[in-house]
């Protein structure tokens, strides 16, 4: 083979490789995946929001939670299934229930749908400690659903997409970022479908 | 053979410097596109956003909390450094001014708990810059010239319209100004 046809093979494989890297890379980032440590279907990852992120980590919270803060502000739980491994779907009807709180000053369940919040007419995206009915023993109970429901209603909307719930805990207890599998996060438990 | 094997390592070469190049500009990719919107929709640099509460429609954050009360600005800090002034909400079940660098890392938070003083005078500058002593509370040295600045007010219920007026009106006693309107000596009476 000629000299330049052997380097244009070289730097044709350089550059295809160099395509094939970022392109991984770039759609690697924007995938919403439940990595990490937490109870049930839950999961948080260490180091988010922090300059001792690594260079992986630091791109997907980039593309799925920008601005994010360290874990000694905010620690952020995700799911993305049901207790039983089930991708949520607005087909369906969840009941997320607690019956205590974790140890922290303040928390979120927030649903996103494609990482986004779902537009829905109640202006409904979230509740919060401060924001939801408590049940008599002071737990609470959370229903997920396209169709209206009483009581804590959280509308997954008219369209479908990837659905996410994300619970923020403020100013935690260090335990939780020590120990995230032992926090008191809702169980999810699919209801009904069709 | 040896030209297939050169080719192999080449293209593996290529995708190890693919991949770490691209994740690498991620941050400062997705960061200048938000700057770029925000603009857009009238933000400046080193002038605070105004108070509003977003909707579904509005919202144009990824994962954006939605209990929260923000505003922001894009910081430039080419001039010199600013100075962030805040009375701190206190019907606000949190609240935290945070800057983050240019690759998205946290350089500096404070929240409503770790403030003992009203009103609250934040320095922000880059390793270069100096603020004289007594200028402000506390210093965030950035790391890049450019930053962000992000105030989180979180709400108690967004659907209680008297609680979330008085924590707007509170959210709005923030300012962003250059170090050099603090600096020049008083007029002379």
């Amino acid at each position: 083979m000629r000299p330049v046809l052997q380097i244009l093979t070289v730097v044709g494989a350089l550059l295809g490789g160099a395509v094939l890297g970022g392109g991984s890379a770039w759609v690697f980032s924007g995938i919403s995946r439940s990595v990490g440590e937490g109870p049930g279907p839950w999961r948080t990852t260490k180091g988010i929001g922090e300059s001792s992120s690594g260079l992986v980590q630091r791109a997907v919270v980039a593309r799925i939670g920008i601005w994010a803060l360290p874990a000694s502000e905010v620690v952020y739980f995700q799911a993305q299934m049901d207790d039983d491994g089930r991708a949520l779907s607005r087909d369906c009807t969840y009941e997320l229930t607690a019956d205590r709180d974790p140890p922290t000053r303040w928390w979120s369940i927030t649903l996103y749908r494609d990482n986004f919040w779902v537009d829905n007419p109640a202006d409904r995206y979230s509740f919060a400690s401060s924001s939801v009915a408590r049940e008599p023993g002071g737990g609470y109970r959370v229903i997920l659903s396209s169709k209206p429901k009483a009581g804590n209603w959280l509308p997954m909307g008219e369209v479908d997409g990837e659905f996410v719930l994300s619970f923020r805990n403020y100013q935690p207890d260090p335990i939780i970022a020590a120990n995230p599998e032992a926090t008191p996060l809702p169980k999810i438990r699919r209801l009904t479908c069709g | 053979m040896r030209l297939i094997l050169t080719a192999a390592v080449a293209a593996v070469v290529g995708f190890g410097s693919g991949w770490y190049g691209i994740n690498y500009a991620i941050p400062y990719v997705v960061t200048d596109t938000l700057f770029s919107t925000f603009r857009e929709r009238g933000a400046q640099e080193n002038r605070l956003s105004p108070t509003n509460i977003r909707t579904a429609k509005t919202a144009r954050v990824v994962r954006d909390n939605a209990d929260t009360i923000t505003r922001s600005s894009i910081i430039d800090l080419s001039d010199g450094p600013l100075i962030f002034e805040a009375e701190v909400p206190t019907s606000a079940e949190y609240w935290s001014v945070s800057l983050f660098a240019h690759n998205t890392d946290t350089f500096f938070v404070a929240n409503d708990q770790d403030i003992r003083k009203q009103p609250y005078r934040l320095a922000i500058r880059t390793a270069g810059q100096t603020v004289p002593a007594g200028v402000a509370d506390a210093e965030a040295v950035s790391p890049t010239r450019f930053a962000f600045l992000l105030i989180r007010s979180t709400m108690r219920d967004r659907n209680d319209k008297a609680s979330v007026d008085t924590l707007l009106a509170e959210t709005r006693l923030a300012s962003l100004r250059p170090l050099s309107a603090f600096a020049k000596p008083p007029p002379a009476s």
